[in-house]
Formats: structure tokens, C-alpha cells, sequence
């Protein structure tokens, strides 16, 4: 059954993108940093974090014209890293950036992009050849999760060694630009001075109805670029009552504005836009957020873990675990049940699969800073053994 | 005078058909679903079921618009344009325009855009309209309850059940989505949960049966996307029925707990 459904996907996605060069349909080269989606060819963009990419239900990217909304219990902002991410791969893109909520002193803390292409893409180019496609499903050794595809994909159009199939048809539209880039979050991206970056204020304290000007402002940006330009939209710790006034967590305030925000993704289909919330003043478990994540085409969660530390030649542990609660699929699925969990390092943020350490080791388990790297060891053999 | 016989029992259909039969005369069918598990699979099967029985039907969709619809919809096989221009399916907009400021031009496809402005009464007489245009049709409303979540103190369940009175009278049946998380109808505390909570019981007892859409209770698996129960609601007859089902690419299939799938 799964076998049947693998075959399904691939076969799906390579037409979508062998048709893009075909004469009779000769068709405009996505904009850089837009790619069809592998599963239905819609066309996708990256959040700059690929291996939250590879998460989104196959889509590898986030598909324009959808939403992703972050949540984030406790007083850390891990969820914070991946908004600076998404908007620092859409300025390096060239795409529209509009952040709601923050002047430009936020921009200011977005991370450069550092040289190094990530190796771990040449590792998958090189893996690739060596697995046999249809088990590319299982995951990139060692990470555990799905969607090795998606990197591989990233990193082939750049080497010359793409001598796959899939691969070859992915580069034959001209791979003109990388796809997501890296970051290096202890330096500061260099805004360039064409780009098309804006800035909504958070609205007055004491304004009645908070979202108004807010949606106005944003109906007027996302009418004044070219329909085809992607346009990122950001709205860092939504409903936070350092910038938004008590009224504004009132249902009848921010549900009207997220419906309207839906109904915009919709009329502009080139836009996408990331929002982060705060679990901690507004719990799941309150009809408010609930509708949040109805309004929501993805909804993300990041439950930090308490910090262990790290000991030397030791891959750092998990600093807390990522849920996938909705997808941007029909059907609106969650994640696929995976135990999932974040790493956030100076260089990147990495989603990769957890598990907890097996119970008859309580040696380790208190030493603390084994789980991740010993559980993504055993994996890697369990499924060299199968295959 | 005496009454009117009793209906005859709803023939048993075979499982895989009867979550998507359609209500009989006069019959409200309620669809909860909670996330993760969207009923917008189920909608589109009920569009297509009404319309290739010689249905008219009137879609409201506060939460999808026009074109993800007709695009689902044609993967089963129906093209919801030519059903507009025979007259015989009617889309109403509740997402475009419901409360973002109208845009450049709206689809020609689409018989109504919804305002929020206009209230609740001017939602209900709107879809009247459209409804009287296509004679008895049946009425498939998507999240209404959402209206309710935002329209904050002017709205109670109370309108919106006799909203959907209203309009049952002039439809030959009505089909309402809902959404039923844990939050909305667990403990509700809020307003809105409250409001929800009595909003989606008196559907429920006024509905001839209620098709639920849930999780495997048992958490996720790769080849089930989630259950579905179909329960009598509070005026109805025929068989109580659980089954497992899976939304693949484009298509859904349904199946029982065990069965061995092709």
C-alpha cells in the first residue's frame, strides 16, 4: 500500500515540471527563489529553513498563497529565529518583505548569509545516487525525517554531478538561483539598498479596532507589487501585549483580521506569510487560538525542552520538540506522527527526528546531551540493515 | 385528520456511500470536523452526489473560495462552471470580501460575495436570494460557526440557529460543517466557546444524523487520515456506523477497521 503511494507522488510531480520547457506551453521562468511544488507542481517558496522545507507535506517549500503560523509556549523565541530566517531568504531573494508589528530595528538582527553552501546537500547529492528512489521517503541517513528529496533537490541544480533522473529534470528549467540559502545568525545580514522591505507599526494602545489600519496599510502594499513579485508577509508574536493593546485579543478584533488575511492570500496568490504567537497568554487549548489554526493553512508548534549542556564532540542536543499540527495539503492533515525536534545552532535551525532514549539506559539518560545523537545513530542502522 | 405515514427506513447503503448520502426532504445533516481532520473532502463528495442525482445546490464557504473548490471538485470528475452557467449550482463567497475591502473584480462563477458589515441578517437574506433563484435546492453551509466566532456580542447562537431555520424553509434540505475541537465544546469557559458549544447541540438536535469527522484516537498512521461516525441525530433513523478513512491525492477512500485495501 505505502509502495503504491510512493510510486503515485513521483510520477505526479515529474510531469508538473518536465511540462514547464515544453514549446506548446511555453511558460515564464518562476520568479527566483519560486519552484513547483514536487507533489502538484504548485509553485513554492522557501522559509529559509530547509529542513522545516522538507516538513511541509512534500511540498518542499511553503506553497504561495499560504500561511504558517508558529506557536510558541514559554518566554524563549526559537519561533523568533525561523521569522528572521523566512524574511532574511525573501530580501536575499528579492522578494517584497512586509513585517507588521516591528520597525526597522528588527530588521537589523537578521542573519547574513554565510558562503558555505550546507554540506549536508553535497552529502545527499552524493547519497542520492546510492538509494534506490522510492526509499528516498525514509529520510536523509542519520536526520530520521522524510523529504530528502527536497534537499537533494536544492543542492543538485548548484553541482555538477546531478546525473539522476529526477534531478536532471528539475535542472532542465535553468536553475538560476539557490533555492534557500544559509544563515549564519551571529552576523548581520547587509540590507540592500533596492530592497523591498516595509514596515507596518504595531497599532496605538489605545485604538479600538487595532487591525484596521494594519489591513489597509497591507491591502495597499500587496496591490502596489507586481503580481508575479512574492511577497512575504511577517507578523512576529501576534496578539503580544507589547505590541498590540488589550483590545486587540478580543475574537471579534483578530478573528475578522485573520479571516481577512486569508481572504488576502487568496486574491494575492504570490504572497505567503509567517505569524508567531505566544502560547503562553493564549493557550491551544482556548476556542481564540483554535480559530487561529482553522484560519491557518500550516500550524507549527515549539515546545522548548529544558537546556542540558553539551559535552565536547557531542552533536548539541535537542532544545525542544516541533509539532506539525496542520499541513498545507487538502484535507488539512497533521504531521505524520514523526517525533520531531529542533537544534538551533549558530548556523542553522535543524528539525530532525527524536526519540527518547531506551529506558533500560538511565546511565546516559542522566549523564543528559546523549538522546538525539545516540537515537539518530541507531536509526541510520536499523534502516541500513533493511535495506 | 390523521397524519402523515412515517417515512420508509432510510435503505442501508453500502458504508462507503453512506457518508455521502444526501439528506432526504426536509432533512439537516450535520458535518463536524476538528483539525487535522478537514470536512472539505466530504463537501465536495455531497456536491458531487446532489449534483449528478439532478440536485440544485447552493454552496456557502466562509473558509474556502471559489477556485480551491472548483479545482477539488473537478478531480472528481464534475465541472462546477458549467453547473453555474445551467443554473443548477450557485457558490456563495463568504471569505473574499467577508471582511477584507473589495478587490479588483470578483469571478463571474461566483452568484454572491458575503459582507460582514451587512450582519447577520443581511448574510441570511443574501443567501435567500440566491437560494430562490435556483428553486429548492440543497443548501450546504460551510462553517457558519464562524461568523459566530467573530462577530463578537451582536451574534448569539440563538441567530444563528434561527438563521438556519430560515432557511431550511425555503431549501429542500440543509447540510451544515462545523467545527467540534476539544475547545470549542469540551469545557467551554469564553464566550465564544460557550456560544459555539450551544450552537453546534441545537444543530445537532435538529439534525436527522450527524457525520463526524475526528483523528484515529490511536494517533496518527501514514495510511488513515481519520475516523468517520455517522450517529442519528436528534430526529432521525437508520444505521450508526463508524469507518476509517484516507484522503489521498485527490481521492478519498473509505474503508472498515481491519479491511484489506486494494
Amino acid at each position: 500500500m505505502s509502495f503504491r503511494k510512493r510510486n503515485l507522488v513521483i510520477n505526479r510531480g515529474t510531469p508538473a515540471v518536465a511540462a514547464a520547457p515544453s514549446p506548446v506551453l511555453p511558460r515564464a521562468p518562476p520568479p527566483p527563489g519560486v519552484r513547483p511544488s514536487p507533489i502538484n507542481g504548485q509553485p513554492t517558496t522557501s522559509t529559509g529553513t530547509p529542513s522545516l522545507d522538507a516538513l511541509l507535506a512534500g511540498h518542499a517549500g511553503l506553497p504561495l498563497g499560504c500561511s504558517l503560523l508558529v506557536e510558541e509556549p514559554g518566554t524563549t523565541d526559537f519561533g523568533g529565529a525561523l521569522l528572521r530566517y523566512y524574511a532574511a531568504e525573501g530580501i536575499v531573494q528579492g522578494h517584497a518583505v512586509t513585517v507588521v508589528g516591528f520597525g526597522e530595528a528588527w530588521a537589523r538582527d537578521l542573519p547574513a548569509v554565510t558562503g558555505d553552501h550546507p554540506e549536508e546537500g553535497r552529502k545527499g547529492g552524493a547519497e542520492r545516487m546510492k538509494i534506490a528512489w522510492r526509499y528516498e521517503k525514509l529520510g536523509e541517513f542519520g536526520s530520521g525525517i522524510g523529504g530528502s528529496r527536497a534537499q537533494s533537490i536544492t543542492a543538485t541544480p548548484r553541482a555538477g554531478d546531478d546525473t539522476t533522473v529526477a534531478a536532471a529534470d528539475t535542472a532542465a528549467a535553468p536553475p538560476p538561483a539557490q533555492f534557500c540559502h544559509s544563515f549564519d545568525l551571529t552576523k548581520r545580514l547587509t540590507i540592500p539598498a533596492g530592497a523591498k522591505l516595509t514596515f507596518i507599526p504595531a497599532p496605538p494602545p489605545t485604538s479600538a479596532s487595532p487591525f484596521a489600519g494594519i489591513l489597509a496599510t497591507l491591502n495597499t502594499h500587496a496591490a502596489s507589487h507586481p503580481p508575479t513579485l512574492p511577497h512575504r508577509v511577517l507578523l512576529p508574536s501576534l496578539l503580544s501585549p507589547l505590541l498590540y493593546p488589550p483590545a486587540a485579543a478580543h475574537p471579534s478584533q483578530v478573528l475578522p483580521f485573520l479571516h481577512a488575511l486569508r481572504a488576502l492570500l487568496r486574491r494575492h496568490p504570490a504572497m505567503t506569510l509567517v505569524a508567531s504567537i505566544p502560547l503562553e497568554l493564549y493557550p491551544r487549548d482556548t476556542g481564540l487560538v483554535r480559530w487561529a489554526e482553522i484560519l491557518s493553512d500550516s500550524v507549527l508548534e515549539l515546545t522548548p525542552l529544558p537546556h542540558r549542556p553539551q559535552r565536547a564532540g557531542e552533536e548539541p542536543a535537542p532544545q525542544g520538540l516541533v509539532k506539525m499540527w496542520k499541513l498545507p495539503v487538502a484535507g488539512g492533515k497533521g504531521g505524520d506522527g514523526e517525533d520531531l525536534a529542533f537544534t538551533l545552532t549558530r548556523k542553522r535551525f535543524e528539525i530532525r527526528a527524536y526519540s527518547l532514549p531506551p529506558a533500560d539506559d538511565g546511565v546516559d539518560r542522566s549523564d543528559g546531551g546523549e538522546d538525539g545523537h545516540g537515537h539518530g545513530k541507531g536509526k541510520g542502522t536499523k534502516v541500513d540493515v533493511e535495506f | 385528520m390523521s397524519p402523515p405515514p412515517p417515512p420508509p427506513p432510510r435503505l442501508l447503503q453500502q458504508h462507503r456511500h453512506h457518508y455521502a448520502a444526501l439528506p432526504r426532504e426536509d432533512e439537516l445533516v450535520l458535518i463536524t470536523s476538528v483539525l487535522g481532520a478537514s470536512a472539505d473532502w466530504l463537501a465536495q463528495a455531497l456536491i458531487k452526489e446532489a449534483l449528478t442525482a439532478g440536485r440544485p445546490v447552493v454552496f456557502v464557504a466562509f473558509m474556502r473560495d471559489w477556485g480551491f473548490h472548483v479545482e477539488c471538485v473537478r478531480k472528481l470528475g464534475v465541472d462546477l462552471a458549467q453547473h453555474v452557467n445551467k443554473g443548477t449550482f450557485a457558490f456563495v463567497d463568504g471569505l473574499s470580501r467577508f471582511f477584507l475591502p473589495p478587490g479588483p473584480g470578483q469571478s463571474s462563477n461566483v452568484a454572491l460575495e458575503l459582507v460582514a458589515a451587512s450582519g447577520i441578517k443581511g448574510v441570511t437574506a443574501g443567501i435567500t436570494q440566491v437560494v430562490r433563484k435556483l428553486g429548492r435546492p440543497l443548501l450546504i453551509l460551510e462553517n457558519p460557526d464562524f461568523m459566530l466566532a467573530a462577530a463578537g456580542e451582536g451574534v448569539g447562537a440563538l441567530d444563528m440557529a434561527d438563521m438556519v431555520l430560515d432557511l431550511r424553509e425555503i431549501c429542500h434540505s440543509v447540510i451544515v460543517l462545523v467545527n467540534t475541537d476539544a475547545p470549542f465544546v469540551g469545557h467551554p469557559r469564553t464566550r465564544l466557546e460557550v456560544e459555539h458549544a450551544a450552537f453546534v447541540v441545537a444543530l445537532g438536535h435538529g439534525a436527522a444524523w450527524t457525520v463526524a469527522l475526528r483523528l484515529l484516537d490511536t494517533g496518527v498512521a501514514r495510511d488513515v487520515s481519520g475516523v468517520i461516525r455517522i450517529t442519528r441525530g436528534g430526529e432521525g433513523e437508520g444505521e450508526e456506523k463508524e469507518v476509517l478513512y484516507y484522503v489521498g491525492d485527490g481521492a478519498v477512500e473509505v474503508f472498515d477497521r481491519g479491511q484489506m485495501r486494494g
